[in-house]
């Protein structure tokens, strides 16, 4: 039982339910015709593939089918959080840990406000 | 159907009424298999009843922005608003079912699916997306005193009705299907389930749900209880 909480269906849900998406926060350059080939392959096809903190993208593909983001860690699998699309999480200060390895102090805040 | 609309709407069912459901274009999910067989044990000591709610008028609405218009409409013509994340409604034939943040379902009578779609695409000016689903979906309902018994062993959800209570409705996988599970009626003695199934699942999960029932007597019926 590997449970995963979506955002927007505001529940924990089984990670059968889900599907991962790739890294996430990829800003869609604003100018393509611009760029050379290989600033515009590199946006395509390059990735982090960090050993740690992550943010990924992942769908609740078998429930209520929206993406949403997840910090998570690549090397113990544990998810510090879930938010959706949109929202910026930050840590408020030092990172603060808790018993199960969860960050506990990351709160999501909207781009705009906050 | 108003002037400016871009939308070609047909009528699926129109001669529906002519011809009748049998000779009309819409058949439930089961009838190629032959199912439900005249089998299954007796109704008497049944733990579980299995019956199909064969074609049904199914509506998938779609709103961001116009949302509460669409709510405002539907309550002024089938008397429920949209329902709120993970909750159904129901008002007699009527039921809308929250699917996602910007999606509902909602089933009616075949013969009304028609009339309520143009309705509702009058009374919105905006942008939302109506589309009718009734021949791709079909509902299945699991009721009886052992029906929670078999959807644990069906689906990962926790279906302890503290958590799936009444009128609540979940997205979620079951057997190596997806379905739409919404507790209908809930007590802690029995309950009464709705599965809204993708139609080519029909068949899978209605062999699925009989065996599974099997060790409760379960007993499937084409008829409505």
């Amino acid at each position: 039982m590997f449970l995963i909480h979506c955002p927007y269906c505001e529940e924990h849900r089984e990670e059968e339910e889900f599907h991962a998406a790739g890294q996430a926060h990829l800003p869609r350059p604003l100018d393509p015709d611009s760029m050379t080939d290989e600033q515009w392959g590199d946006y395509l096809f390059y990735r982090k593939n960090t050993r740690g903190e992550y943010r990924e993208l992942w769908v609740h593909a078998a429930g209520c089918g929206k993406y949403f983001n997840v910090s998570r860690n690549t090397q113990t699998y544990e998810i510090y959080a879930t938010y959706k699309t949109g929202e910026v999480l930050e840590s408020t200060s030092q990172m603060s840990v808790g018993p199960t390895g969860s960050v506990l102090n990351y709160r999501t805040a909207d781009k705009e406000g906050s | 159907m108003s002037n400016d609309s871009m939308v070609a709407v047909m009528d699926q069912c129109a001669d529906l009424s002519a011809s009748g459901a049998d000779a009309g274009m819409l058949s439930s999910g089961l009838a190629h298999a032959q199912l439900p067989p005249a089998a299954g044990t007796s109704t008497t000591d049944s733990g579980v009843l299995l019956t199909e709610k064969a074609v049904t008028g199914l509506l998938m609405l779609r709103a961001t922005s116009n949302a509460d218009a669409l709510s405002t409409a539907l309550k002024s013509y089938c008397g429920i608003a949209l329902s709120s994340r993970l909750h159904s409604d129901t008002n007699g034939a009527y039921c809308v079912r929250w699917m996602s943040p910007d999606a509902w379902v909602l089933s009616c009578p075949l013969e009304e699916v028609f009339a309520i779609e143009g309705a509702l695409r009058d009374a919105i000016p905006g942008h939302i997306a109506i589309v009718n689903i009734s021949g791709g979906y079909t509902i299945l309902e699991l009721s009886g005193t052992h029906a929670r018994s078999v959807l644990m062993k069906s689906t990962g959800y926790d279906v302890h009705p503290d958590h799936l209570g009444q009128g609540k409705v979940v997205n979620t996988t079951f057997a190596k299907a997806q379905v739409t599970l919404r507790a209908v009626e809930v007590d802690e003695a029995q309950g009464r389930y709705e599965l809204l199934v993708r139609r080519s699942f029909t068949d899978y999960l209605w062999l699925w749900l009989q065996r599974a029932g099997a060790e409760y007597g379960l007993h499937a019926t084409s008829e409505p209880k």
